[in-house]
């Protein structure tokens, strides 16, 4: 916000969708996908992402331009950072695969770091209600790998 | 919950969401979880069953190893000798039980960190040999008793743990960059060049040898930064304190 459009170049980013995004290169630079491609020179016409949805889309610039912000303090991200994550899976999940593609480490360690929390000190059966991953072991199996990892269910 | 549920089942296709993200990814983030929650991933369904074993950064501590975790300030009192025995044998049966599984045929990072015993050496040797072997890059080994007892023992020279050195002197190609240690004894060789990659290294509360830091500083070219706090190295005769009994030195080394 406290930027103006003048300061920096503005790139075309489009989405899967058809959407397309005005963005400053400062801020979309935090993806190395893109990054790569304006030291290339190859940035001038309006970008294809074709691995992001305009939504998710939307989603990382908000991210990118908060972490571009200079004046923003390391706490002050961090608090920004918790209430970014706060988010459906769907969308989380849409965040993983779109840092993922655009190579943003900073986004991807956040999200999955959230992902992870998600799945700290749970009971199995309780993670996979969360996820919705179907059990596709025979009890025989299951017991199996419970003597197999003992010390980890113990 | 229906919103949680309709946003898993994606859009038109009905696939799990979580499906669709690779190995890789799932493995990253196994990799913000402990060993032990990561290895109980293993059975959630086929998927995830071997997934853990290709985890790269192993972190294993005693105290987040507990099954019925202390809390974070827990502490044992020097009476419960017994309970500290037990767990510590239950600890260290579960790591092997780990490393006979554990298949990764590379590891970035290990670290272990228990109140260590000169019975339990054996195992630690073979841990950290494994590691090696796997072309592990930071090492930190954490020996110290004061993070289970509310006042710590000066544990004796004969009662610690040997770094083995002679892993890295027998290997052609030694590629360890960080080593940690604490409470242990890293008596070198006179002639020692194993630590050639290292960059950094953090020693406290570690007995050496008179010539281990000229020898390290020597052969390691790409060390830039290196401490050493509450430090022992043994003289022909008597001890001296190195660099003080208290402080905390930084040493940090121009290329």
């Amino acid at each position: 916000m406290s930027l103006s459009p003048s300061t920096s170049k503005m790139l075309s980013l489009k989405s899967s969708d058809g959407k397309v995004l005005e963005v400053e290169e400062h801020v979309a630079v935090l993806c190395e996908t893109i990054k790569s491609l304006v030291e290339d020179g190859c940035a001038d016409s309006p970008i294809p992402l074709a691995n992001v949805d305009g939504a998710t889309l939307g989603n990382v610039m908000e991210w990118c331009k908060k972490h571009a912000d200079q004046k923003a303090s390391a706490d002050d991200l961090e608090d920004w950072d918790a209430e970014f994550v706060e988010r459906d899976q769907g969308e989380l999940y849409h965040l993983i695969m779109a840092a993922n593609y655009l190579n943003i480490k900073g986004l991807l360690d956040l999200i999955c770091q959230k992902v992870a929390d998600m799945i700290k000190g749970k009971h199995p059966e309780k993670i996979r209600e969360i996820f919705n991953i179907e059990n596709d072991f025979t009890p025989e199996q299951q017991e199996q790998i419970r003597k197999d990892n003992s010390w980890a269910f113990e | 919950m229906n919103r949680i549920e309709n946003h898993l089942k994606s859009d038109e296709t009905g696939v799990d969401l979580i499906n669709v993200l690779t190995d890789d990814i799932l493995l990253h983030i196994l990799s913000f979880l402990t060993v032990k929650d990561a290895v109980k991933t293993s059975i959630l369904s086929r998927r995830w069953r071997f997934l853990w074993a290709y985890i790269s950064n192993l972190n294993f501590d005693h105290l987040t190893f507990l099954s019925r975790g202390p809390p974070i300030n827990f502490q044992y009192r020097r009476e419960d000798g017994d309970i500290v025995q037990l767990n510590r044998f239950r600890f260290i049966r579960q790591l092997d039980k780990f490393w006979q599984l554990y298949q990764d045929p590379k590891i970035d990072s290990f670290r272990v960190s228990f109140h260590f015993h000169p019975t339990f050496a054996r195992y630690v040797d073979q841990w950290v040999s494994s590691a090696v072997k796997m072309g592990v890059e930071k090492l930190d080994i954490r020996f110290s008793d004061k993070y289970f007892y509310a006042s710590p023992n000066n544990i004796v020279e004969e009662e610690r743990y040997y770094f083995p050195w002679q892993l890295f002197s027998e290997r052609k190609v030694p590629i360890l960059k960080h080593l940690c240690l604490e409470t242990c004894n890293l008596k070198l060789p006179s002639v020692f060049d194993g630590f050639n990659f290292l960059m950094t290294l953090y020693l406290e509360d570690v007995i050496l040898n008179e010539g281990d830091v000229e020898n390290i500083l020597c052969n390691s070219l790409n060390l830039h930064k290196w401490t050493a706090k509450m430090c022992l190295a043994k003289l022909l005769q008597g001890c001296w304190s190195f660099p003080s009994a208290e402080a905390v030195k930084y040493f940090i080394l121009p290329h």
